[in-house]
């Protein structure tokens, strides 16, 4: 997101996925997370769309994922809610969690990314 | 008023949209697509969030995207400049099922208007002379033929959801007519997703005069006076003036008011333009209504000193119109260039790349409007038009000569541009004396 820090939060409060028909899955988009080879296998999980990031299914429930966790392409990783429609973002690789780059229920753009994962494990 | 907008556009109308919100005091929120990350103009913006790859199906026109932009952007209304999504009614739609002000008319006012064929049954309804043609769609062959007998060839046979020029074909004659029916009614399928066509005399060496228009949420409507458009390529506008050169007072006036009669019949709100076509002989014939804010705005806001973004987002936030018809007096003429990337000299292709260097004109009457830079890279995916030069003296001779100044100033080093032909046009002598048609820079410019 351009400009960065707004200076009203008015998403402070995350507020509680509505457990509706609006669960979607979405295609992902994956990159290289840096420059150099030695770390090609260091991927950024991207957002494919505009929305909401959430890191539970709802306020009550853990988290999809967490640092350290091992992920495959199916994996639900996070919701990115937009338009009142909850996006189940599946992670599109394999690997190992290395770093959540958002906060729940932070804003984030498309292309924004969200999660570095380590393909090599 | 509006504490935030969403601008949902890209160049220099969305910097032109956040300027006028600068100046209103208003927030504002802007999108783009990964070819426009890092743009400077996005840095007038108050926030800004990337909405897809470049591709503008894949971003600037995913409507999903761009209302969740302004859902997380937390805005009241959105500016959709023009083109992309500023004449979608669904879009329209949308906008209103999520509580967030669509800054234009309403989706049922841009429905009937995007209607051709219902925007001109209207016209004829409130006494607004249209060009002889079909009452109504024509359906096949045989009513065609019926109907270019009737008004005699040759007709233009258009698309009744077309417009902007696209979708229209000539016919001479009536084998040509029978070819090209099919052609155009699958054309038509095609790019608009309905092949019905309607037929019209096609008017022979036509000026294009369009009336600007401003209606609020109260009922006041006022027209702004005219737009010459008749410089055109292949139905893109390359020049734009104000006062219509050599048009008759009375024709003018008559214009203006059948504008507004048009307007207040179809329920239009916000700022529009109602098109018109003149032939040699000075008739007007209403063509098509745009129910959006034009490119060539500037020019009317030259000569009326009206800011008319800020009308519409005036308009949309309820309040009334503050001027009155008998308040908007024009000074002076305008004239618009717009500065496209192309090059002239092979078949005015798109030449996207980056600009090394950008000199701008100024002067005593000298506007340009544009988002481009020293060092700006120009895209490929998006029109070419990287400006728009305008001058505006008192009389059209010293517009015309400041024009000509101003672009002798203009210098845009690394790609090629239209500024070359755009001199050549300013020193051309029918252009010069006003005596000019829509065909008038393709058969003296042929590629």
């Amino acid at each position: 997101m351009l400009n960065a820090a707004p200076k009203a939060a008015p998403w402070e409060t995350p507020r509680k996925p509505e457990q509706t028909k609006g669960l979607r899955k979405m295609i992902c988009i994956t990159a290289p997370a840096a420059e150099s080879a030695e770390e090609d296998h260091l991927v950024l999980i991207r957002s494919p769309i505009v929305g909401t990031f959430y890191s539970a299914p709802d306020p009550e429930s853990p988290s999809y994922v967490k640092v350290g966790d091992h992920v495959g392409p199916e994996t639900t990783i996070c919701i990115v809610e937009a338009m009142k429609v909850f996006n189940e973002i599946p992670a599109e690789v394999s690997g190992k969690i290395t770093a959540v780059l958002v906060e729940n229920g932070e804003p984030v753009e498309f292309g924004q990314p969200l999660f570095k994962v380590d393909t090599r494990q | 008023m509006f504490k935030r907008i969403l601008v949902a556009n890209r160049g220099e109308i969305a910097l032109r949209v956040f300027r006028a919100c600068r100046e209103l005091g208003i927030e504002t929120v802007g999108i783009f697509s990964e070819a426009d990350r890092g743009a400077a103009y996005l840095q007038l913006a108050d926030e800004a969030y990337c909405v897809g790859p470049p591709k503008a199906a894949d971003s600037y026109l995913k409507i999903d995207r761009v209302i969740s932009a302004a859902e997380i952007g937390n805005v009241q209304a959105i500016h959709p400049g023009y083109g992309f999504l500023a004449e979608n009614a669904h879009f329209v739609e949308v906008c209103r099922s999520c509580k967030i002000e669509f800054i234009g008319p309403t989706y049922e006012a841009m429905a009937l208007v995007g209607d051709k064929n219902a925007a001109r049954r209207l016209a004829r309804q409130t006494d607004v002379p249209t060009v002889p043609g079909s009452e109504e769609l024509v359906n096949n062959e045989a009513e065609a033929l019926a109907v270019a007998h009737e008004i005699g060839f040759p007709v233009l046979i258009k698309a009744s959801a077309g417009g902007g020029g696209r979708g229209m074909r000539v016919a001479l004659n009536d084998l040509a007519l029978k070819s090209a029916l099919q052609q155009a009614q699958a054309e038509a399928q095609a790019a608009f997703g309905d092949s019905s066509i309607y037929l019209e005399k096609y008017i022979e060496h036509p000026r294009h005069v369009e009336v600007q228009v401003l209606a609020d949420l109260h009922g006041n409507v006022v027209h702004l006076w005219e737009r010459d458009c008749t410089l055109q390529r292949r139905h893109q506008k390359l020049i734009e003036e104000s006062p219509a050169p050599q048009l008759p007072d009375d024709t003018r006036r008559a214009m203006c008011e059948a504008a507004v009669r048009l307007v207040k019949a179809a329920s239009y709100t916000n700022a529009g333009t109602v098109e018109f076509i003149v032939d040699r002989e000075g008739h007007f014939y209403f063509i098509e209504l745009n129910a959006r804010i034009q490119v060539e705005h500037p020019v009317t806001e030259m000569i009326t000193g009206i800011d008319l973004i800020k009308a519409q987002i005036r308009i949309a936030a309820g309040e009334p119109l503050c001027v009155k018809q008998e308040d908007i007096r024009t000074t002076g003429a305008a004239i618009e260039c717009r500065i496209n990337a192309e090059d002239t000299e092979h078949g005015f292709r798109p030449s996207p790349g980056k600009i090394e260097r950008l000199i701008v004109p100024g002067g005593f009457g000298v506007r340009f409007d544009s988002h481009v830079h020293s060092g700006y890279v120009v895209s490929a995916h998006y029109d070419s038009m990287i400006g728009k030069l305008i001058a505006h003296q008192p009389t059209r001779q010293q517009a015309i000569d400041c024009m000509r100044r101003a672009l002798a100033e203009l210098r845009v080093e690394g790609t090629k541009t239209t500024i070359p032909l755009l001199k050549e046009i300013l020193v051309h002598a029918s252009f010069v004396e006003g005596m000019v048609d829509t065909t008038f820079i393709e058969r003296t410019w042929p590629t």
